[in-house]
């Protein structure tokens, strides 16, 4: 079958002699919401620009190992056919184009799916986030934090993406507007869009994902599932800020051998 | 008065036809960010293929070729010479630029040689006389065709999906690509816009009363540079305010030459400059040009 959903396999990226990536694997079954998490540096961001194919923007390449959705290969691909093929990032920081209307943020977003779906796309946005629909002839570089996040993620959803790839949506927001947007993702999972989920908000990500990879210095270190990885010492210190002197001892013991979960098959 | 209006209603008409001009050069600085210097010797060109295929095909046609002629110059350029730059530094493309100019030029200037090449174009040196002001027909049709062509490009730069993905790439090149745009298609397609505005520039800086396509009229295009620079270089109402502002200025300065002569001649020349000088003394940024999200 080759793998259902999105499979990274073996993924090594360099920018220039930096080698960002080594060997990392994960894959984003259809309809699942998947996280990764890791610190700043840690290559969270460079994992999602390969896979969007905008590595070169920042001067990296892939050096090795593929990305395929449903079995197509997605690697060597220009943007824009990875938008067609159904994977759509809303990128780090926002990124809305501030000098233009909401709308014509919206229209922008629609420029890489089909024409047929704008505006089922539209409805469909402007139902998610009924302060787009109020706001689509301001400029989007005037609205709140919180706001611009929703425009950026109804921006990528209007393509119509079957993969939706989240760099760090919590980032700078207030924590009710970070609970919203997390609200928001569970519910455009639950309609059908899997979900790629970068984070530095551990214990945000944790709740919405099922399953959860653990990056550090361009390695995958940790995964499994959400709940099992939340529960685990190495993740509750590290990444939830639970002090805990017992594991503590217990992680500085191990910390030199590196852990892995089991597989999860589910 | 008379002649103030007269000067006046000249350098209106001058003026849209250098909006022309820094119009497509505004528009290939937002999709690319590149200065483009080889802008005159695009607009040299489209003037070249009117001037040299109305006498077999007709006036209208040999426009159309001509318009047709210098977008496919500019896409030439883009295809052949910017996109193997890409990722370059804008400045270093914007020098490279300026070596596609001059091969341009010369071998325009060779093929044209000495000659002073018509336009055929139907005007003629027919005047319209209003009570005590006479107006070219030259000079009206030259400011309804800017006129239009202006007001059709904000159109499609404002609502069509074309225009979004200019203006997206303009703002964020690496975020319009994640949204699906495609960069090179862009820049492609400003190219290509801004060789056919040229052409048509080319053709109201030829006619009546100028004689005819010669070596200088690119000199005359690059009165553009002052227009699109002091109306602040990514901004399109800046390059239309420059644009009138400049063949105005120009119009005036040349008009009124007689009453000035203690500056010496050639003063209609030297104002663009000047005025362009003295707005970027008081904006640098240009009239439009700041990065304030008040504008447009």
């Amino acid at each position: 079958m080759g793998g259902s959903g999105l499979v990274v396999q073996d993924l090594s990226v360099g920018y220039g002699p930096v080698r960002a990536l080594r060997r990392v694997s994960l894959e984003v079954p259809e309809g699942a919401v998947v996280t990764v998490l890791g610190s700043n540096g840690a290559g969270k961001s460079t994992l999602l620009r390969a896979i969007s194919r905008t590595l070169s923007f920042h001067g990296g390449a892939v050096t090795e190992g593929s990305v395929n959705l449903n079995g197509r290969r997605l690697d060597g691909l220009a943007p824009d056919r990875v938008v067609a093929a159904g994977v759509s990032q809303v990128p780090e920081g926002r990124r809305v184009f501030a000098r233009m209307t909401v709308a014509d943020n919206l229209r922008a977003g629609a420029l890489g799916g089909d024409r047929s779906g704008r505006t089922t796309a539209l409805d469909r946005v402007h139902e998610l986030f009924p302060v787009l629909a109020e706001r689509s002839g301001q400029r989007a570089g005037l609205l709140s934090g919180g706001e611009q996040q929703m425009l950026a993620v109804a921006r990528a959803l209007m393509a119509t993406p079957r993969v939706l790839l989240l760099d760090e949506p919590s980032l700078g927001l207030a924590p009710l507007m970070a609970e919203r947007i997390a609200d928001t993702v569970r519910e455009i999972n639950a309609q059908g869009t899997s979900v790629l989920l970068v984070e530095q908000n551990a214990a945000l990500a944790l709740r919405l994902a099922t399953r959860a990879y653990v990056l550090e210095v361009g390695e995958v270190t940790l995964s499994g599932p959400a709940a099992e990885l939340a529960a685990s010492d190495e993740v509750r210190r590290r990444y939830l800020g639970v002090v805990d002197e017992d594991a503590a001892a217990d992680a500085e013991q191990t910390g030199a051998t590196r852990r892995t979960l089991t597989r999860w098959k589910g | 008065m008379s002649t103030f209006a007269e000067i006046l209603l000249n350098g209106v008409s001058l003026g849209s036809v250098y909006a022309l001009i820094a119009l497509g050069f505004v528009v290939i600085f937002r999709a690319t960010e590149v200065v483009n210097f080889a802008h005159a010797s695009l607009l040299l060109a489209g003037g070249y293929v009117t001037a040299t295929l109305h006498d077999d095909i007709g006036f209208w046609p040999a426009l159309l070729a001509g318009i047709a002629g210098a977008a496919l110059v500019g896409a030439a350029v883009e295809f052949l010479v910017m996109r193997r730059y890409r990722g370059a530094d804008h400045s270093v493309l914007a020098i490279v630029t300026i070596g596609v100019d001059i091969l341009l030029t010369t071998e325009l200037t060779r093929r044209i040689g000495t000659d002073v090449l018509v336009m055929g174009d139907p005007w003629g040196d027919a005047v319209l006389k209003l009570g005590s002001i006479s107006l070219a027909h030259t000079r009206i049709a030259a400011f309804v065709a800017a006129a239009l062509l202006i007001t059709a490009f904000l159109l499609a730069f404002r609502y069509t999906s074309w225009g979004v993905a200019m203006r997206a790439a303009a703002e964020s090149p690496e975020t319009a690509a994640l949204m699906g745009v495609r960069l090179g298609r862009v820049s492609l397609g400003a190219w290509a816009v801004a060789g056919g505005l040229a052409a048509v520039a080319a053709l109201f800086l030829t006619v009546f009363p100028t004689p005819g396509l010669e070596r200088a009229t690119s000199l005359a295009a690059l009165k553009a540079f002052p227009a699109a620079i002091l109306g602040g270089l990514d901004s399109t109402t800046g390059a239309l305010v420059g644009g009138l502002l400049v063949g105005i200025t120009e119009s005036l300065a040349t008009g009124y030459q007689s009453d000035l002569t203690f500056l010496g001649r050639g003063l209609g020349d030297l104002a663009p400059y000047l005025v362009m000088v003295a707005i970027l003394l008081i904006r640098p940024a240009g009239l439009f040009g700041t990065k304030e999200l008040a504008r447009v």
